[in-house]
């Protein structure tokens, strides 16, 4: 929050000098990178308060691409996965890299040494964030998310991690499941119980499960284990132990 | 170049219609357990030197001297142009892609540490000497690991996470990233904390709470990173410069409380002879007393947290007595190398029963047991190993209340007894033993 508020401040102060307001930018690179702006337009970005200006910045300076390149650029919104992509390999290289890294070079071909949140998100300048995922087939998701990692890592190796990844993420999801088969069985005993467990499932697949994805996405360790599975495994013991308790109490007395 | 872009798309396109290497389906564990479980493919990648297979029916050819990088600049950029800015691209003559990988395309391999060891072997023998001096270590990280009962038990997509760091045992890429394997960035606190984070070892909070951290935010991104890890160089210390004091790449032999993991006596022989090497570390810039001080204080702090440690297994292991810690032993899944538990089954509790492993297939009781031992009292240790008193303070009171918790729950467990006398012959097995995941666990190893 205090990020978001001096993202703002800060855009507020130099956005006084040759600033440019959200729609011209659209009126005039509408005709000059169409391909681009409806890229954007079907993006999660296209949101009220997500217009050019939240990641280029108002300055018409000549600043504007290597300003939304930098990772400064996202943090502001998207805190928890920034934390999850600082504390990964790619993450620690960016930051010891800092000051050492030309932001004018496009988004692609190795041009930056360690991946930054752009470099994968909006690789080769694709603005469309967040829709490939929905408008593509399985083949066109894989392909889409792979090409970033081919500009250093090799095919073989990539197609082995996203399928790890993705059944890393799915033995999460067992887990919520079997915890939300256990939940019904309490609440048919005890609806305050049943109450009280399904927030515990919530929990589980808003925070653990999302910490198992972060994890995968930015290959951070913590986030796929400590903060993500064994956390799942805690909830679903916790739930069990609900039912658990109920059943040895009602063998009576 | 048309054409060998031309090329290069059709190969990419191409590649999941060819068969390539990998793992075998009939792969086979390795370690203590090592008939009990089969390897996830990726872990191909995080220990090359037992599970690489070279990529067959790619592209075929020998390649020798800079033949690799024409095709490279154009298949994978980023890693040539890491290389280019490396010292092996540097080095007179260079050290070019064969001196790792190999020269025939279809049997390239991943350099292990002994792959390194060629050019570097002091600092191969130097990490090897770790061995002698036990866990915690970098050199049998990855032994620790598979040697674990939960790592054998659980599916392994799921545990493919704990080999990313595992893995600092089978590769020198954990914190030499490659391709440009910069000693002045392995120096950096930052290379170590994307592994030592995180519940059991928050050495990056531990760190920047500390004095010596604290400097290093203000200024470490100003000091002269290329010098050697030796006295005077830096102001203030950084993870290496005191755990791999001089650039030995050694980091076991100063360990005396074995990460707070478990109870030690820190006044054995040995143990005055590692609390030598540390005085001779902090006396770069410390007096004797200080590091003398600060010891003692560190010995007390293991006493208290011990001391409430052992409090807790004590009362564990009488509801144990008492038969009232549910799932009881023979109603949760067994580990599938545990034939002696299976007759003789036993409730884990404490370092030494195995507890490491008794996180997922218990009740909330030991559970919540496990999360004090594991999180909150290793949290104090490492806030006070490192100089962070304060952290050290919050995590004593984390202990102090999961403690108080602890208890409140043993009481309920035994009011429910009380309630309900006959609910002992309940049988909840099915409930422990059955689920979705449980049973994809059961099937998976």
């Amino acid at each position: 929050m205090q990020r978001l508020l001096a993202t703002v401040v800060f855009w507020a102060v130099v956005g006084t000098g040759t600033g440019v307001a959200a729609d011209d930018c659209l009126s005039c690179h509408r005709q000059r990178d169409p391909a681009l702006v409806a890229a954007w337009e079907q993006s999660r970005h296209n949101r009220p308060g997500t217009d050019c200006h939240a990641c280029h910045g108002p300055e018409h300076d000549g600043r504007m691409a290597a300003r939304a390149r930098h990772n400064d650029a996202c943090i502001g919104c998207h805190p928890r996965e920034s934390g999850s992509y600082t504390i990964s390999k790619h993450g620690v290289i960016a930051t010891l890299e800092a000051g050492r890294t030309d932001f004018t070079q496009p988004l692609r071909d190795g041009n930056i040494r360690s991946p930054s949140c752009a470099y994968c998100h909006i690789h080769a300048g694709n603005h469309a964030v967040g829709v490939a995922s929905a408008d593509l087939d399985k083949a066109g998701r894989a392909e889409a998310r792979a090409a970033p990692c081919r500009d250093c890592h090799s095919p073989r190796l990539i197609d082995t991690w996203f399928s790890t990844g993705d059944r890393m993420v799915e033995i999460g999801q067992m887990k919520a499941r079997e915890a939300a088969a256990v939940v019904t069985a309490i609440t048919r005993r005890d609806a305050e119980a049943g109450a009280k467990a399904q927030e515990i499932v919530q929990h589980m697949t808003a925070a653990h499960l999302r910490n198992v994805r972060l994890g995968v996405g930015h290959q951070s360790p913590d986030d796929q284990w400590w903060h993500g599975h064994p956390a799942l495994d805690g909830d679903l013991l916790r739930i069990k132990s609900i039912l658990s308790d109920q059943l040895r109490l009602s063998a009576g007395p | 170049m048309r054409i060998a872009r031309f090329h290069l798309v059709a190969l990419l396109l191409a590649w999941p219609l060819l068969a390539w290497g990998g793992l075998p389906d009939n792969a086979q564990g390795t370690g203590e357990h090592a008939p009990h479980w089969q390897p996830d493919p990726m872990h191909e990648y995080w220990d090359p030197g037992t599970y690489h297979r070279p990529e067959a029916e790619s592209v075929e050819g020998v390649f020798k001297g800079e033949d690799c990088l024409e095709c490279h600049a154009e298949a994978t950029p980023g890693i040539v142009k890491d290389w280019r800015d490396s010292r092996h691209a540097r080095a007179e003559p260079p050290v070019l892609c064969p001196a790792c990988h190999g020269e025939d395309h279809q049997k390239l391999s991943f350099p292990t540490p002994r792959t390194c060891g060629t050019c570097h072997p002091q600092r191969l023998a130097q990490v090897e000497e770790e061995k002698k001096y036990g866990f915690p270590s970098h050199a049998l990280a990855m032994e620790r690991a598979v040697d674990s009962k939960h790592f054998a038990d659980k599916p392994k997509a799921e545990v493919a996470s704990c080999l990313q760091c595992h893995s600092v045992a089978t590769k020198c890429d954990s914190c030499h990233t490659r391709h440009r394997f910069d000693p002045a960035e392995a120096r950096r606190p930052e290379a170590c904390l994307t592994c030592h984070s995180g519940p059991p070892h928050p050495d990056d909070l531990a760190y920047a709470a500390s004095p010596h951290g604290q400097r290093y935010q203000k200024e470490g991104a100003g000091w002269d990173w290329s010098k050697p890890l030796r006295k005077g160089n830096y102001p203030s210390p950084t993870c290496a410069y005191c755990h791999m004091r001089n650039g030995n790449h050694q980091v076991a032999d100063k360990a005396v409380w074995k990460f707070g993991i478990r109870e030690i006596n820190p006044h054995t022989a040995e143990n005055a002879i590692k609390r030598k090497r540390w005085q001779a570390t902090c006396a770069d810039c410390h007096p004797p007393e200080t590091a003398g001080n600060f010891f003692r204080q560190l010995d007390d702090e293991r006493r208290t947290a011990w001391g409430s440690l052992q409090g807790v297994e004590r009362l564990l292991k009488a509801l144990r007595g008492d038969g009232l810690l549910r799932p009881a032993a023979r109603e949760r899944p067994p580990y599938p190398m545990d034939f002696m538990a299976r007759l003789l089954p036993r409730e884990r509790i404490g370092f030494y029963e195995g507890q490491a492993s008794a996180f997922y297939n218990v009740g909330a009781i030991e559970r919540d047991y496990f999360e004090m031992w594991y999180f909150d009292n290793l949290g104090a240790y490492k806030g006070m190993a490192h100089g962070a008193p304060d952290m050290s303070r919050r995590f004593h009171e984390r202990l102090d209340s999961a403690a108080r918790n602890i208890a409140l729950q043993a009481k309920r467990l035994t009011a429910l007894d009380g309630k309900s006398p006959s609910g002992k012959n309940v049988d909840l097995t099915p409930l422990w033993m059955e689920g979705e995941y449980t049973r994809f666990n059961r099937d998976h190893n």
